[in-house]
């Protein structure tokens, strides 16, 4: 028994106690009911007693040796009135904490938890299959772990404000999802391009074990393709359209790519540009040049973009294969661009294995579909896949996924220092939530009400949280617990603050060794 | 033990362990603020105490009017209008250079008063390393704000080193003292 307070009183929300113990807010403690140790989380303490506003006036004369002086116990000035709120007691039957709907009463002994209880607030330990190991809970040596059987299938959301550490959680996620004990098949859609040094992955040999090698591959801006043959008729307009394409050059656009299509299914490969173009060309009767001339213009000008292709496009199958990561370095390429990319992506991801798991796709009919595995993709910068307002192309297959995802092992990690910005039904669809320092107001409302596992009051740590630190909540773990993410065994990402002043100094030295140095004439003793 | 000469009264009365009437001697040489320690002899050493207040007329025709039990009660007041009568206060006791705040023995009725000495204040209020007044929160409810602050006014001379901190008691006690 390790008492570290005695409780005071309760309320309806909680109970608070009285310590000598600095806690901080989000630490555990527990209290015995019965045979149960009932675990408690602590919302915030308060000093139990304050000296008189008096003896705090002069900075320079010691409080604590004036209340000695007047007669008064300065060791009665040390405690802290705790308040702490009934996560419950572990019930191994069910497997999960059930509140027992009881408070404790006054003089009931306050316990620190240790490693035994506190394990149980992960739904698997550290060294198990379908584990996740990100840290420490905070206060303690205790591993927090998360399930990733239940992190991968019911997505996952990394909310940080720049600076809290985003990237760097993102990358001992991956750690973990790359190591043996998962070989998972994960892709990152990079648009900063930072996440390069996972490649360290590879030539890790921490990550080895007996046969298993991960792997990384990295995808390169130019290597990306979409063919234009994956593109939907509604696609090609939407890209085309910049607000001033008629009504009659959309709709010979449709029969162009009806007619085309009609075609295709005759043959065993997509259209190309040049098909395309024919056929709208082919479209002409001598009374609608001038809306045949508008849409090819806009049609030349889409095409003529390198990014679109006639034969490559994202090959799945390739890019999703357990013991992968996948890299997609769209850094450099337009925001539009990227979210076409995306768009493809996750489009032909979700056909790819809903197709799969219907048995429409095999590795005898349309092999390049056939995807018989789950896989997880990360979404950097989410908010501009899904943003809360204006257009987004990439929004509904990613709601879709989201919501639908799940039935046919697609996860998804949306990350985004702005969630504000994030459409609100998509964030409330990742079910785990890894939530970092974030001050803006606006993003703490949206977490807020996005987020219904946590507590207000552990989210009003939400500014308060240091780096590296971050609230970890749903279902991935048994209940939410504020997370010292772990040190990463890879290179540190790119995304850390540039040291500015270190920079601009060297660089100024580089340019002065360049440069012949002249002095003034006026200076210079010239003899004369 | 104590020169005659600073003797300014007696105890005429004890209403408790801490407080008594002191009745001045007559012709005493000054007069006795509240604030200012006195010792009061006792059989275990000098009961250290304070001046909280002074009484000097009783009339006659009210002791006339007090019931038997409260005529005892005032009749050392009666006796000689002329006489100061000190209502003092004991805060602890001095015995062979050792202090102790609080009291357990109440002195004698006629036991000697007399103002201490400064360097007697200093020993009483030095005694435990540090200068301490750590009867003030003891008997506060007893000897109230008023005394307190009478008695800091006091100390503020003979105690200059603890200057620093009774600038925030003065300011307590000024402020009602809420703790």
């Amino acid at each position: 028994m390790n008492p570290v307070g005695v409780v005071l009183t309760h309320t309806r929300e909680g109970f608070s106690f009285v310590t000598k113990h600095s806690f901080a807010s989000g630490e555990f403690v527990y209290y015995r009911l019965g045979g149960d140790r009932v675990l408690a989380r602590v919302r915030h303490t308060e000093p139990l007693r304050d000296y008189p506003v008096e003896f705090l006036l002069d900075p320079e004369v010691d409080a604590g040796d004036v209340a000695v002086f007047y007669g008064l116990d300065a060791s009665d000035y040390q405690f802290y009135r705790a308040h702490a709120r009934v996560v419950g007691y572990f019930d191994r039957i069910v497997n999960e904490f059930i509140n027992p709907r009881v408070m404790p009463l006054s003089g009931t002994r306050i316990e620190r938890v240790d490693d035994t209880i506190l394990s149980d607030v992960n739904r698997v330990s550290a060294s198990e299959v379908g584990s996740a190991h990100i840290g420490t809970i905070l206060g303690t040596k205790t591993d927090a772990v998360l399930s990733v059987r239940e992190m991968v299938s019911q997505h996952l959301s990394i909310i940080a404000a720049t600076g809290a550490g985003k990237s760097y959680t993102v990358g001992v996620i991956v750690e973990e999802l790359i190591s043996a004990k998962n070989m998972a098949s994960v892709l990152i859609f990079d648009p900063h391009g930072e996440y390069g040094v996972l490649s360290d992955i590879q030539n890790d040999h921490s990550f080895w074990e007996e046969e298993y090698r991960p792997r990384v591959r990295i995808v390169k801006p130019e290597q990306i393709k979409i063919r234009v043959g994956d593109l939907t008729p509604g696609d090609f307009i939407s890209i085309m359209d910049e607000g001033n394409m008629s009504e009659k050059m959309k709709t010979l656009f449709m029969r162009a790519y009806e007619s085309l299509k009609k075609d295709e299914k005759r043959l065993t490969r997509s259209f190309t540009k040049n098909e395309l173009r024919e056929t709208i060309e082919g479209l002409s009767d001598g009374t609608n040049e001038p809306s045949i001339a508008g849409l090819l213009w806009r049609y030349d000008r889409m095409v003529r973009e390198k990014i679109f292709d006639d034969y490559r496009s994202i090959p799945l199958r390739e890019y999703f294969q357990p013991g992968l990561l996948t890299i997609m370095d769209v850094s450099g390429i337009g925001e539009w661009k990227q979210q076409w990319i995306a768009t493809i992506l996750l489009r032909q991801l979700f056909d790819a294995r809903e197709g799969t798991d219907n048995e429409r796709y095999s590795e005898e009919r349309r092999p390049e579909r056939y995807l018989p595995h789950p896989v997880f993709v990360i979404l950097e910068e989410a908010h501009r896949f899904a943003p809360q307002t204006g257009d987004a192309k990439s929004r509904q297959i990613l709601k879709k996924i989201l919501s639908e995802g799940r039935k046919f092992g697609i996860g998804v990690c949306m990350v985004s220092q702005r969630p504000s910005k994030l459409d609100a039904d998509a964030l409330s669809q990742c079910m785990t939530q890894v939530t970092m320092r974030i001050i803006n107001p606006s993003d703490q409302k949206q977490i807020g009400e996005s987020i219904e596992s946590v507590s207000r009051d552990l989210l009003d740590e939400l500014s308060a949280l240091a780096r590296g630190q971050a609230i970890t909540s749903g279902v991935a773990i048994n209940t939410p617990i504020i997370v010292e993410i772990r040190e990463r065994r890879t290179t540190q990402i790119r995304g850390t603050s540039k040291d500015a002043p270190r920079v601009w100094r060297e660089q100024m030295q580089d340019e002065r060794s360049e440069t012949i140095e002249t002095r003034p004439s006026y200076e210079l003793d010239v003899g004369v | 033990m104590v020169d005659d000469d600073a003797v300014f009264g007696e105890v005429v009365r004890v209403d408790g362990v801490n407080a008594y009437v002191v009745r001045a001697v007559f012709g005493s040489s000054r007069e006795s603020g509240v604030g200012e320690f006195v010792g009061v002899e006792s059989a275990e050493g000098v009961v250290v105490s304070v001046v909280t207040g002074v009484e000097r007329l009783i009339p006659e025709d009210v002791v006339s009017m007090l019931s038997f039990e409260m005529e005892s009660k005032y009749l050392p007041y009666s006796a000689d209008l002329g006489t100061s009568y000190y209502l003092v206060f004991g805060l602890g006791l001095l015995y062979r250079e050792c202090v102790r705040y609080g009291l357990r023995v109440a002195p004698q009725v006629r036991s000697r008063v007399w103002r201490l000495e400064d360097d007697v204040i200093r020993k009483f209020h030095l005694s435990f390393g540090s200068v301490s007044i750590s009867y003030f929160n003891r008997y506060r409810e007893a000897l109230g704000d008023d005394v307190l602050l009478a008695i800091v006014d006091e100390l503020w001379r003979v105690l200059p080193e603890a200057q620093t901190m009774l600038v925030p008691v003065r300011k307590y006690l000024r402020g009602g003292g809420v703790l």
